[in-house]
């Protein structure tokens, strides 16, 4: 711990007095280092006066809010560092970690957290005065970051789904309501097809993220943690359910089968060539940004459901802010990460600039969720998403190294996709798979089915 | 392991200096000093790196119950390598750039063989322009060109799909499973082959002329002049690009990362050295990449032995 | 070395050195056919690098479709703050600065091993022509481990330092050496009361001039080639090179934070990094051609 940075500016006294407590932990937490124990705690809300430059790895552009924070935090310092999304940021992470030079902050995916936790590189923010601001958050939310008392990182969005379409395109083939069951998709991305042979109604991407969410609306899981081990869940029936579903749709031809949130996704959504998705509430910000050709025509509905009239809906990605245990300003680090998830004009920010649904208590009550959305042709989409939040299933859970299974399980659909196998013999490799790698990296594992 | 001398290519290319060379002298220590540089940075950068691969490749992190808890990390024995041997994906990715050599080496240095002894033919005119242009994309860096190529191949901006569809030929799917492995060849062959052209048009410009002048009298025509005196005389400057060829092939990294951002058909095992990569930082096991890694060396080691050995073979019966 | 200068003079060839008409005419055709293959990409790149991001997707790839490579240029040197001029500056150093101290040294070790007997000699120069045949790709993973065990990753130097050994380098220098440097000379300078130093710097580093240039512009190749080794030790896109910047602006199009306009940034990037380097080729064209000549024939 640092402590000998002082300002030595005249505060007001609350501030000194805070300044004193923050001291005497500080001198509490230096005598626990000097007998063993690895890291120092303080009241929250301390240690403010700390001069501290924090660096925040992060693909969405924040700045506004860290500018609204530096503002109100005038010794503390952020610097963003704009890093590509997803896979390749991880394994930057997973690197940097290893070499001791990780960032401060770092926005990691809820289904990836748990790999980081693994790697033993993240801080416990449980020593930094997390567990108090605990009820402030969504109950399941703050499940996916809390390990066995231990709180890894801080719950930043969740992510509702919904079924974006394209209503011109979907109107000009003769599809006047969105298909509310899977089964509906399926008939109307055929009949789509037939009408319209150069373009696809919906698709199916390669990615262990899609297979995730369907699993996830079909009550399946992939993992689950019994005990102290875990049960592998690749091929449930409800995998299996998903997979033969799919396997209709690729073998109709009648789906577009390259990744989404890529550049050849995009392109399709822009040249009209693919006319719907399933997706997250977060793909709004990203349509309105690469896909602006077509702004005014898309609309929101209810996702597809597997059974007629009851709404079971997953979530696709949601983030969370982590604290890297190299940091040299612990107590900033999770000043700055509480601040952006708590404070009330910092959670309208975050999810203008496209983060995701809020995860605290009071951020549902943004007034910028409730809002027509002029990409949307002035839908709003606010009841969809809130519905679909409050309709996932949550008990889910995700595995020990969500990295590697999207790694292998990309891999797999991809060739499934590219019809060297079927998608179900993909899920039974991925399982075969996932299991050799739990056990290689000595974690209790067993196949669900057993 | 060691480079093929090929002290027939330095045949007649008049390069022993004429004077007596004498014994060399015993080093002293200001002398030793002026390579010591080498010597470290050769020892931290070269030889370390290869001992601490092979290190790493014996260990495993391990981490009991539901892996949330801090890893261990413990001896492994041969594990990493029986994983990795044993994955369909690490064989396939080896048959994968087996076949991608088979195919691609041959173009490549044929190509290059062709444009040198074609240039080597003076009354062709604006020789030294073609010999220029061909070198070019050796200029460009592989990344740089590997995205170039890869916006030359992006359904969407491709003039190439464009030019292919106005003639009728369809459209043309570059990214997609079975095309996408020439796709990278066509970018390695566009990269290298004017390279590949260099080395031998200057071994080419080595050999004595007399022979040639030989061969004129007895009759001897163009194509048979190439065929029958040219390339005996350049086999020792083939077997060295084929060799350095060999062995940038099995690093097959740059070209298949470039088109794995747009094209599904290239995954993350698609070439070993993209299956070490993808396991040192996606899957964060280090061990096992080093293990890859460690194979991949090994594979290298007997390709270019086994060459070596063949090539040797057939010049010595 | 002496390859190139040994080449046979032109004029005694050139008397008996035709072909028909025909052939000519064919070989003529074919050589252009392949001289369409290598230009095409770079006259594509030439024209798409002065599109809007409009323009790119909506016209044909040939041709030109308004001019706009002044507004491409802004907007690429305003990229995130002007970081483009950094990859540049970066590029020169860990290539241009690396491979002229790689050069050096390779020069100076080639000295040692050519005109002095030591023991081991013999093995320290296997070794080292085992380091030929091992790419650069191979060592980039566990170069990264090891400069990630001394937390070294992620700055100037891990990238930097690992480009100023030339196995190569110092073979070809070694090579040259014992041929071009005549031991006279350097006996004569030590009569003369010259210490090892001013001889190799004032005399033997003369002399090998030409194997320098050609060991740095192999080591230039070598390094910009190299994105493998970048990309695993850098994560601060203010240490990048260029090559590795334009992987990442390619690699993050399709992100939340990318601008718009991020692919017609990329590719006046990419015509941005390939322009001087062609000149830089043409400029240095003989070069290559003597030193393929030293490295390639003999090699």
């Amino acid at each position: 711990m640092r402590s000998s940075h002082h300002a030595g500016r005249t505060q007001r006294p609350v501030r000194s007095r805070k300044r004193l407590l923050a001291i005497a932990s500080t001198v509490v937490a230096l005598g626990l280092a000097l007998v063993g124990c690895s890291s120092g705690g303080s009241p929250s809300g301390g240690a403010t006066d700390e001069k501290a430059t924090i660096t925040l790895w992060d693909w969405v552009d924040s700045s506004k809010a860290i500018a609204l924070f530096e503002k109100s935090h005038p010794n503390i310092t952020v610097k963003l560092d704009l890093v590509t999304a997803g896979a390749p940021t991880y394994a930057k992470m997973f690197a940097a970690i290893k070499a001791g030079n990780a960032p401060d902050v770092g926005l990691v995916e809820l289904n990836t957290l748990p790999q980081f936790i693994g790697t033993g590189g993240l801080l416990d923010l449980s020593k930094y005065g997390a567990n108090d601001i605990k009820s402030d958050f969504l109950p399941w939310a703050w499940n996916q970051v809390s390990n066995a008392g231990g709180v890894y990182a801080l719950p930043l969005s969740a992510s509702p789904i919904g079924y974006h379409f394209n209503d011109d395109l979907l109107r000009q083939y003769g599809i006047t309501t969105p298909p509310a069951t899977y089964d509906e998709l399926l008939q109307d991305a055929i009949a789509y097809h037939e009408k319209n042979p150069n373009g696809y109604l919906v698709d199916v991407p390669p990615t262990a993220n899609y297979m995730a969410l369907l699993t996830w609306q079909a009550g399946g899981r992939l993992f689950h943690a019994d005990g102290n081990k875990w049960e592998v869940g690749f091929t449930s029936p409800q995998s299996k359910q998903v997979a033969d579903y799919l396997q209709q749709l690729v073998d109709a031809k009648a789906v577009f089968t390259e990744a989404a949130y890529e550049t050849p996704w995009y392109q399709a959504l822009n040249s009209g060539q693919l006319a719907s998705f399933v997706g997250p509430q977060w793909a709004d910000a990203l349509l309105a940004s690469q896909v602006a050709s077509q702004s005014g025509k898309f609309r929101v509905a209810t996702a597809p459901q597997w059974t007629t009239g009851k709404q079971v809906d997953g979530q696709e990605g949601g983030g969370s802010l982590a604290v890297f245990k190299d940091t040299k300003h612990p107590q900033a680090a999770y000043e700055f990460v509480k601040w952006m998830l708590t404070d009330p004009q910092a959670q309208s920010l975050n999810y203008q600039s496209g983060y995701g649904w809020p995860t605290t208590k009071s951020g549902a009550k943004i007034p910028d969720l409730d809002q027509s959305v002029p990409y949307f042709g002035g839908q709003n989409p606010q009841q969809i998403y809130q519905a679909s939040n409050d309709a996932t299933d949550q008990s889910w859970q995700w595995g020990p190294n969500y990295s590697t299974v999207t790694t292998d399980f990309n891999d797999l659909l991809a060739k499934a996709l590219s019809g060297q196998t079927t998608i179900w013999q993909a899920f039974q490799q991925e399982q075969t798979k996932e299991l050799g790698r739990l056990k290689a990296a000595g974690i209790d594992a067993v196949s669900a089915n057993e | 392991m060691t480079v093929a001398p090929a002290p027939a290519a330095a045949g007649g290319a008049g390069t022993q200096s004429p004077r007596r060379r004498r014994r060399p002298g015993s080093l002293t220590w200001p002398a030793a000093s002026l390579a010591l540089p080498f010597a470290i940075l050769f020892a931290l950068f070269f030889l370390a790196p290869i001992v601490y691969a092979v290190i790493q490749s014996f260990l495993a992190s391990r981490s009991g119950g539901l892996g949330l808890g801090p890893p261990t990390i413990g001896f492994a024995g041969l594990d990493n390598y029986v994983q990795v041997v044993t994955d369909p994906d690490f064989g396939a990715g080896v048959a994968r750039i087996g076949l991608f050599a088979i195919v691609n080496i041959p173009i490549t240095i044929g190509l290059a063989l062709f444009f040198a002894l074609v240039m080597d033919v003076s009354s062709i005119p604006f020789r030294g322009l073609f010999r220029v242009l061909y070198f070019l994309p050796y200029a460009i860096p592989g990344v740089v060109g590997g995205i170039l190529w890869a916006f030359l191949f992006s359904p969407s901006l491709s003039p190439y799909v464009q030019l292919l569809h106005a003639i009728g030929a369809g459209t043309v799917d570059f990214l997609s499973p079975h095309v996408v492995l020439f796709a990278i060849a066509n970018i390695v062959i566009w990269n290298f082959a004017g390279y590949n052209m260099l080395i031998l048009t200057a071994s080419l410009n080595a050999l004595p002329p007399e022979q040639f002048e030989a061969a004129r009298i007895d009759g001897c025509g163009r194509l048979r002049e190439a065929l029958l005196i040219k390339i005996p005389q350049l086999a020792p400057a083939i077997v060295m690009t084929v060799l350095f060829a060999i062995i940038g092939t099995l690093q097959l990294f740059n070209e298949p990362l470039i088109l794995s951002l747009i094209s599904k058909s290239v995954t993350t095992t698609y070439t070993p050295n993209l299956m070490a990569y993808a396991e040192a930082f996606s899957n964060n096991n280090a061990y096992l990449a080093s293990a890859i890694s460690v194979l991949l060396a090994v594979i290298t080691a007997i390709c270019s032995a086994v060459f070596l050995g063949l090539t040797r073979r057939r010049s010595a019966s | 070395m002496t390859a190139l200068r040994a080449a046979p003079p032109r004029s005694r060839r050139r008397a008996a050195d035709s072909v028909g008409v025909p052939w000519r005419v064919l070989f003529v055709i074919v050589l252009v056919a392949f001289a369409c293959y290598f230009l095409i990409p770079v006259w594509w790149l030439l024209v798409a690098s002065t599109k809007s991001t409009g323009a790119l997707f909506s016209s044909a790839g040939f041709w030109f479709d308004g001019f706009d490579l002044g507004a491409n240029l802004r907007a690429l040197f305003a990229y995130q703050d002007g970081i483009f001029w950094q990859w540049i500056l970066n590029t020169l150093g860990y290539a241009g600065l690396g491979a002229a101290l790689a050069a050096l040294f390779s020069a100076a070790a080639g000295y040692v091993f050519a005109k002095y007997r030591f023991r081991a000699r013999g093995i320290a120069f296997a070794v080292v022509l085992g380091g030929v045949m091992v790419p650069a790709n191979i060592l980039a993973i566990p170069l990264y481990l090891l400069f990630s065990q001394v937390h070294a990753t992620n700055t100037f130097w891990s990238v930097f330092l690992p480009g100023l050994v030339s196995p190569f380098g110092m073979y070809l220098c070694r090579i040259y050496c014992e041929a071009g440097v005549p031991d006279e000379l350097l006996e004569a300078a030590r009569i003369d009361g010259a210490g090892e130093y001013r001889v190799f710097f004032s005399i033997v580093l003369r002399l090998m001039s030409p194997a320098l240039i050609t060991v740095f512009l192999f080591q230039l190749v070598g390094i910009w080639n190299n994105v493998l080794l970048p990309l695993v030790m850098l994560s601060d896109q203010r240490t990048f090179p260029v090559t590795l910047g334009l992987y990442n602006m390619y690699a993050s199009s399709s992100s939340i934070g990318a601008p718009k306009d991020i692919i017609a940034l990329t590719i006046t990037g990419v015509f941005v990094s390939v322009v001087p380097l062609v000149i830089a080729f043409l400029a240095l064209q003989r070069y290559w051609r003597g030193g393929v000549a030293v490295g390639g024939v003999r090699g």
